[in-house]
């Protein structure tokens, strides 16, 4: 009763004003006619708060997301099933749910009575052109008397969570290792230093059968471990992601970055699919070791955000250790020849380099003699890569993700060439070997 | 499809139009209403035209406002306008007199009244206008709780006019407003989000009924809660006021007295709120003189003029009864009673003419003498129709319009033939017949207090004819020795209690003597009636004119003699010294009516402007007298009203425990009935309704078992009850879903006992209130699934019926 007074509107309070000026005027001149004019005004609201407090009814909500994790710029379906677990035919109800301001406008709902038993379906479709972990809900009820006097809001407590992954663009495969011949499955030497057991084995993930639970490995480490349906000799490489804020320009989702993020989920997505084990790391330290799910990779992907710029260089030997003995593709934004030069040292010898250099300042409008310095560095920081020996390709606003990747792919084939025609012996084998 | 500004354009018509009848109570009749209704309708159809164009709001408010211009020239002012439509200049000329014409009638004529032209006029574009701006804040602004100030507005212009609206009036403007309200937050709520019903929703529990009929039809909320919230605040509203004792004095003016007269303005004849002795009081308890007006005249003892006149004694007191039907025009040649013309024909009259030129005296009543022979018009009556003329009243010798009143400066001439009949005729007159028209107009009396009557006789002593006993009470009041003073400090009032009062204190003015002679005229049956006016003022010899002020008004009485007509007689007693003046009426002369102020007038209003001023003020606050000579009889009926609510109440109250009894009588006698499948679902629906009044949860949902399940869970059932309910359980199942229903065993005992087992275990006055309040019935519970069940026998039977005549017979 005390928060259906509380919900009084203004309509409502409006309503009670007049009523009560009506009556201190009805009894001041002794009009009938206005006390029942100042009757209706002040029992009006009184029913209406009554029979909002009466209205003691639940109903039960379940949220579901199909699918809960969606590319940028595609529609996911919310579907919110409400059901009346009272005995009580429910009035009106107004349903809100809480989405993001990114996802678009609240979604609302009338809703006429549900009968004791029965229950109603919501759907609506949600569409983000941003990345990132988005929570759905929590719901929340209106109810309102058929006056509009009083309004009661009620709130459900869970919310669901939506991830809006990067797009990943389809690449045309190509051997990234280059003239080494480090192709998938051909790393039996690191797998020797580590032994089957643990490279056979990885920690449970929902989802996973149980059948594969790993007892043995399960009962050393103390977590659930299960084995590894794939080869444990595995092809490796590791993605090295730029994620300073001053390497990027412009705001998402037209920026640098979201470029940048694109080509990552891509490439990375790419690899997975390829049978690589992926390791995730930005340019302050490792995210992932091994990675070889596809959803995994696109989720932390999702929830990357431009960090403060703090420099590579500390972050450089645990990225070295991270590489060791792996292709390393690194995307950068604006980086200077001095840090380009720092990133290269994290390749292991005799593996291969692959960077893709994002001109970050095609994403801002810059004045010419700036624009120059910009080239000139941008042209200085592909050089730096170009010396140590590391395939680069520089992309623009303009460039496409897979474009841009068979620009690398052509840069591997023709050092692969190039090789070839020096050491026919060696050519012969590496092609037997990549065949 | 309606969309939702359609909706609110039509709720908002029809709040207006509801919110408009209260103004029924200011017409006499109902002619007013089609140009009213044609006004509000079409502002709502040039709303609803301009709003499906998505005109924007100012735009719709400009078009109403012409609409209705061009409505009100096509109704009202078609002759100047161009095509009967378009407004000219001589249309918009024809407004201007429609609306003065209008507030003439506002400012002076009492509700209710005719509805002549220039009423409804302006009764349809008021409205019409109130009709625009509930239209814009309501489905324009969509603010419709706004929108009730300027309904309010035209409920307070009723209210101001008439003595309080009717109830169902009052009842049909709050349900418009409640309805604007209602429509326009359902739009809100449709608007708010996208409408989800059952018919969209495609996941539908297994076991809902069947949809019905009109399924394809999409449901929307309706308005089911809203009406049953409006009924209730209107029952309240309309009951509350009626038991609240203090407020209501209008409605117990209404039912005590009824139109008791004076003290009460529904006289109908003055059009003032004032009763006419009122109006005396307060002009001679004035604190300032004004002038009111000065007379000229052809003789220098011109007698009282005279204003209104009092035919009616009722328990209340006198008072005018209003009937003025048969009057004519003032001027030349008014019509002479039968019986002055006799008496001029035998010389016994004078020709009076006297010129009046008013000052401050404003009224819808000409001061005249009594059988004036012509009255010319004061300049302003220079109207052409009866109701802006003065108007003479033969009989009564009154002048007045139900529009006019005097203003400063006229001038009108009054020209009358005095009736001088000679004593010996006088005394010769023959007592009025019980059975004369005239006795039953002039002599009716209620019933009079018996000591008065005693009095009465007391004062008449021996005198036998009806001019004698005249003498005698006149006599009475003025003879100095019978102890009667002059005093403007007694309470005012004619009424009966008043005038036993009036003589035993025998203290009081001229309202009370007039009031008192008159009413013991009756009683000794001579035809009698008070007359209000003034006295002949101050003279002036220099200028030969009387000056007459608020304190020369005065009331005396008129006698009726047969063949002589009527003879004034002012008994009121003059103070200081003016009270040994009475030499002639002891012994009458040949001029009985002259009073004293034939020889000394200016004395005799002289005595009232020394009285007045030192007891103005105590009296005004002593004034409203008649209200309580009522209130006796009121406060009765207010009871009775008060009761008559009650018994209304408590039958209301009473309807859900006798619509449970009769439930149950019914499914008993069911239950005992030869159908077996009826009498298990009486039995189950008994039992059921039974629980459900207890308070046991039986979800519609559920199936009979799991109900049968939930009642035996009902704590305090006995053995018996709980095979009771087992076996009617059973049987309900049986009908409905076995092959052929029906069980071993007595439903109808076994009813019996699971509602005495159901019911077991509580105190008494749980009982009671079960009984008085039956859930059952309170929420409707219950009777979907019975009714499911029964729709489902009754299917199954006529297919089994329409099997069997299909099947080629085995018998």
């Amino acid at each position: 009763m005390r928060a259906a007074l509380h919900g009084l509107t203004t309509r409502g309070r409006c309503l009670i004003a007049a009523g009560l000026a009506a009556v201190v005027c009805a009894v001041l001149l002794g009009e009938k006619d206005l006390l029942r004019v100042a009757v209706v005004l002040l029992v009006l609201p009184a029913l209406c708060v009554v029979a909002l407090a009466r209205a003691r009814f639940r109903l039960a909500c379940e949220r579901s997301l199909s699918p809960t994790r969606t590319p940028v710029g595609e529609a996911a379906e919310v579907r919110i099933t409400l059901r009346n677990v009272s005995v009580i035919p429910t009035s009106v109800v107004l349903v809100e749910d809480d989405v993001p301001y990114a996802l678009g406008a609240h979604p609302r709902f009338t809703l006429d009575q549900i009968r004791p038993g029965h229950d109603r379906e919501l759907r609506y479709l949600v569409r983000s052109s941003l990345r990132g972990h988005f929570a759905i809900g929590p719901l929340r009820l209106q109810l309102s008397d058929p006056f509009g006097l009083v309004e009661l809001t009620r709130s459900f407590s869970t919310s669901d969570r939506l991830t809006v992954v990067p797009g990943v663009v389809p690449l045309r495969p190509f051997p990234i290792s280059g003239a080494t011949g480090d192709g998938p499955g051909s790393s039996r030497r690191s797998i020797a230093a580590r032994g089957v057991d643990e490279a056979a084995t990885r920690e449970y993930r929902q989802g996973d059968d149980l059948r594969k639970v790993h007892w043995k490995s399960t009962a050393r480490t103390g977590k659930l471990m299960v084995r590894r349906e794939e080869r444990p000799w595995q092809a490796r490489a590791a993605l090295v992601l730029d994620c300073r804020v001053g390497a990027h320009r412009g705001e998402a989702p037209d920026s640098s970055f979201e470029w940048a993020v694109t080509a990552a989920a891509s490439i990375g997505a790419h690899l997975i699919t390829q049978g690589y084990l992926l390791a995730l790391a930005d340019h302050a330290g490792v995210l992932e070791h091994e990675l070889d799910s596809r959803a995994v990779l696109l989720d932390r992907l999702a929830g990357l955000t431009l960090v403060d710029d703090s420099p590579l260089t500390g972050a450089i030997p645990a990225l070295r250790s991270a590489a060791r003995d792996r292709t390393v593709i690194a995307v950068t934004g604006a980086i200077t020849a001095d840090q380009a030069a720092q990133l290269t040292s994290i390749r292991s010898a005799a593996t291969s380099g692959l960077a893709i250099a994002v001109d970050a300042n095609e994403w801002t409008q810059l004045d010419p003699p700036d624009r120059d310095r910009a080239g000139v560095e941008f042209a200085a920081q592909l050089a730096a890569f170009t010396d140590a020996g590391w395939h680069v390709a520089a992309a623009g606003r303009a460039s496409s993700i897979d474009g841009t990747w068979a620009q690398l792919g052509e840069q591997v084939a023709s050092q692969r060439r190039a090789a070839a025609s020096a050491v026919r012996a060696s050519l012969l084998y590496n092609a037997a070997g990549a065949r | 499809m309606m969309s939702a500004s359609t909706r609110l354009t039509v709720a908002a018509a029809l709040a207006t139009f509801l919110g408009a009848l209260p103004l029924s109570g200011s017409f006499s009749d109902w002619g007013w209403l089609g140009h009213t209704v044609g006004a509000i309708a079409l502002i709502a159809a040039v709303g609803l035209a301009l709003r499906a164009v998505r005109a924007p709001a100012w735009a719709v408010v400009v078009g109403q406002l012409i609409a209705l211009l061009l409505f009100a020239t096509a109704a009202f002012a078609s002759a100047e306008a161009l095509g009967g439509i378009i407004p000219s200049l001589g249309s918009f000329e024809q407004f201007r007199v429609l609306a003065n014409d209008g507030l003439d009638d506002i400012q002076y004529l009492a509700a209710p009244i005719p509805p002549s032209t220039e009423m409804i006029a302006m009764t349809a574009i008021g409205v019409g206008v109130i009709a625009i701006v509930v239209d814009f804040v309501a489905a324009g602004l969509r603010r419709p709780a706004i929108a009730g100030l300027a309904l309010l507005a035209l409920f307070a212009v009723a209210t101001s006019v008439t003595n309080g609206v009717p109830w169902i009036e009052f009842g049909m403007a709050a349900a418009g407003y409640l309805v604007l309200l209602a429509v326009e937050e359902r739009e809100r709520l449709l608007a708010w989000g996208r409408v989800i019903t059952a018919h969209d929703s495609a996941s539908g529990p297994a076991f809902a009924a069947p949809a019905p009929a009109g399924a394809t039809v999409r449901q929307r909320p309706r308005y089911a809660t809203a009406s049953r919230i409006g009924v209730v605040t209107l029952a309240v509203a309309l009951i509350v006021p009626a038991a609240v004792p203090g407020l209501s004095r209008n409605l117990l003016a209404k039912v005590g007295a009824g139109a008791d007269g004076v003290g009460n303005g529904d006289n109908g004849t003055t059009g003032d709120s004032l009763s006419p002795f009122t109006r005396l009081k307060g002009s001679l308890t004035e604190s300032a003189t004004t002038t009111l007006f000065t007379v000229t005249s052809t003789v220098d003892n011109p007698y009282y003029l005279r204003t209104i006149v009092l035919d009616q004694y009722t328990p209340a007191g006198w008072r005018a009864s209003g009937d003025d039907d048969d009057t004519t025009r003032i001027g030349p040649g008014l019509p002479l009673g039968p019986q002055v013309q006799q008496l001029q024909s035998q010389g016994q009259t004078r020709q009076v003419s006297s010129v009046i030129t008013i000052g401050q005296y404003s009224d819808s009543y000409l001061p005249i003498y009594y059988s004036a022979s012509s009255v010319s018009s004061p300049p302003s009556s220079s109207g052409t129709r009866r109701s802006s003329s003065w108007q003479y009243d033969a009989e009564l010798g009154e002048v007045s319009s139900s529009r006019l009143t005097t203003s400063p400066g006229e001038q009108y001439t009054v020209t009358a033939v005095e009736p001088k009949p000679s004593q010996a005729a006088l005394s010769a007159a023959a007592p009025v017949a019980a059975n004369d028209p005239i006795m039953k107009r002039w002599g009716d009396l209620p019933a009079i207090n018996s000591k008065v009557l005693q009095i009465t006789q007391d004062a008449v002593g021996d005198a036998t004819t009806p001019w004698a006993k005249s003498v005698a009470l006149y006599n009475y009041f003025t003879d100095g020795r019978n102890g009667f003073q002059y005093s403007l400090q007694t309470a005012g009032g004619s009424s009966n209690d008043a005038l036993l009062d009036f003589l035993t204190n025998k203290q009081g003015f001229c309202e009370q003597y007039a009031s008192a002679m008159a009413a013991m005229l009756r009683i000794e049956g001579i035809p009698s009636r008070v007359v209000l006016g003034y006295t002949s003022g101050t003279y002036d010899a220099a200028s030969k004119t009387w000056t007459v002020t608020n304190l020369d008004a005065h009331a005396w009485v008129e006698g009726y003699f047969t063949g002589i007509g009527w003879v004034e007689f002012d008994p009121t007693p003059l103070g200081d010294g003016r009270t040994q003046y009475e030499p002639y009426l002891p012994a009458p002369t040949t001029t009985p009516n002259e009073q004293p102020t034939e020889d000394q007038p200016t004395a005799d209003s002289s005595t009232d402007v020394e009285q007045a001023p030192e007891s103005s003020s105590d009296l005004i606050t002593t004034l409203p007298t008649t209200d309580d000579t009522s209130s006796g009889s009121a406060i009765s009926a207010s009871t009775a009203i008060a009761i008559a609510i009650a018994v209304v109440v408590i039958a209301l109250l009473l309807i859900p425990a006798a619509t449970r009894a009769a439930a149950r009588r019914r499914r008993s006698a069911l239950a005992r009935g030869p159908d077996p499948g009826l009498a298990a679902h009486a039995a189950w629906d008994e039992m059921t309704a039974t629980a459900i009044d207890r308070g046991v949860q039986l979800p519609a949902t559920d199936s009979t078992r799991a109900l049968a399940r939930r009642l035996l869970a009902v704590p305090s059932l006995d053995e018996p009850a709980k095979s009771a309910i087992t076996l009617i359980a059973d049987a309900e199942e049986r009908s409905v879903y076995a092959r052929h229903a029906g069980v071993e065993g007595d439903l109808a005992a076994a009813l019996r006992t699971a509602r005495h087992g159901l019911l077991s275990g509580l105190s008494r006055g749980r009982r009671c209130w079960i009984a008085l309040a039956p859930r059952s019935v309170l929420a409707g519970a219950g009777r979907g699934q019975s009714r499911l069940a029964l729709r489902y026998t009754q299917t199954r039977d006529r297919l089994a019926a329409a099997a069997r005549g299909l099947l080629p017979s085995n018998r």
